[in-house]
């Protein structure tokens, strides 16, 4: 009797193991504010769309919105078997069209937990939005044509400056010897230039 | 100049290999004659099929997100034992912290049959980091499988 109560018991404990699935926590603080220069701002509510990339097929996971502060956290559960191997890509953008719409490449290799939480792994991510003229003047090339003299060198004179295409004095970084062409550590020539805001490099 | 440097091409990247920076082996998309900024990244990717053999001539481009204007580099092949590696310094004062790696098999049923593209969403966050302030390189190491058609 007691043997086939143990027996019982034992099977039950075994199904039960068999039925059990692990299961592994995936976490996104999303932070999304507006920088340009020195100045931060939060910004929301944006929209948020997660697409899972890897492994195929590719699908869209979630549609979601961050708070007025442009916060948001964003948890997915997964099989313990598969952890760790799946990546993909958030979206963001501002409904108000704004600013510019901007693409998040994540994935959870290298990403370490930490207890007690071992089956849980946190991603912090920082999306910083521009509007699209903030965009094109941090474009490195916007204004790269108007000092380009020719196929694949550059002359320009010491005092000498120049327009940009949105109309402000671009001052050049002079240089004591009057080039504004110097040598970085590893022997290739970029231009140095100083904005009226910033400082910028351009490379040739 | 520029003919010039493309001459000692072959002696940078053999110098820089010698210090360490390995990865140039194979391609430096950016960089090479930039000042090295923060969150640079160096890119080590594995393409297998499902049995884990690597693929060999699968098209690997990289395009740095996190920013209004996205950059793409490449497109570069892999080797006969499916590894490509990059070097990815950022341009102008942004960071390489993510990224989108795209693979595809462009030469058909060559090197083991016809594979599905893939894209791979990537952080540098967690990626284990060298040195500090200017000279602060990220190792990312990123493993695709690819499934045949």
């Amino acid at each position: 009797m007691k043997k086939s109560i143990l027996v019982l018991l034992m099977s039950f404990f075994l199904l039960s193991c068999e039925k059990e699935v692990f299961i592994s926590h995936y976490i996104i603080n999303l932070s999304c504010s507006h920088h340009y220069q020195e100045s931060v701002e939060k910004i929301g509510p944006l929209q948020v769309i997660v697409r899972e990339t890897y492994p195929e097929p590719e699908r869209r996971l979630d549609t979601l919105y961050t708070d007025s502060f442009g916060k948001i956290q964003i948890k997915y559960y997964r099989n313990a078997s598969q952890s760790l191997n799946w990546s993909g890509i958030l979206t963001v953008t501002d409904p108000s069209g704004t600013y510019l719409p901007q693409r998040f490449g994540f994935d959870w290799q290298g990403t370490k937990t930490e207890k007690p939480n071992l089956d849980t792994y946190v991603k912090n991510i920082h999306v910083w939005l521009q509007t699209p003229e903030e965009a094109y003047r941090d474009d490195p090339s916007y204004d790269f044509d108007m000092i380009l003299q020719g196929s694949d060198y550059i002359i320009l004179k010491a005092g000498q400056s120049t327009v940009d295409a949105l109309g402000d004095k671009v001052a050049l970084d002079l240089r004591p010897n009057g080039q504004n062409i110097e040598l970085n550590d590893w022997g290739g020539p970029f231009v140095c230039r100083r904005w009226l805001v910033g400082q910028r490099c351009l490379w040739i | 100049m520029k003919p010039f440097l493309r001459k000692i091409d072959p002696l940078l990247v053999k110098i820089m290999t010698f210090l360490g920076f390995s990865t140039c082996l194979n391609s430096c998309f950016v960089g090479l004659y930039a000042p090295l900024p923060d969150y640079a990244c160096d890119l080590s990717v594995n393409v297998t099929d499902e049995t884990g053999n690597g693929i060999e001539g699968i098209q690997v481009t990289i395009t740095q997100l996190g920013q209004s204007k996205e950059q793409e580099f490449g497109p570069v092949f892999t080797d006969a034992s499916g590894h490509v590696s990059a070097y990815c310094g950022a341009r102008d004062y942004y960071d390489f912290d993510t990224g989108l790696v795209v693979a595809k098999d462009i030469d058909g049923p060559d090197h083991g049959g016809e594979f599905l593209p893939v894209e791979y969403g990537f952080s540098t966050q967690d990626a284990p980091a060298e040195g500090k302030g200017l000279t602060r390189v990220h190792h990312k190491e990123i493993n695709i499988v690819m499934t045949k058609k």
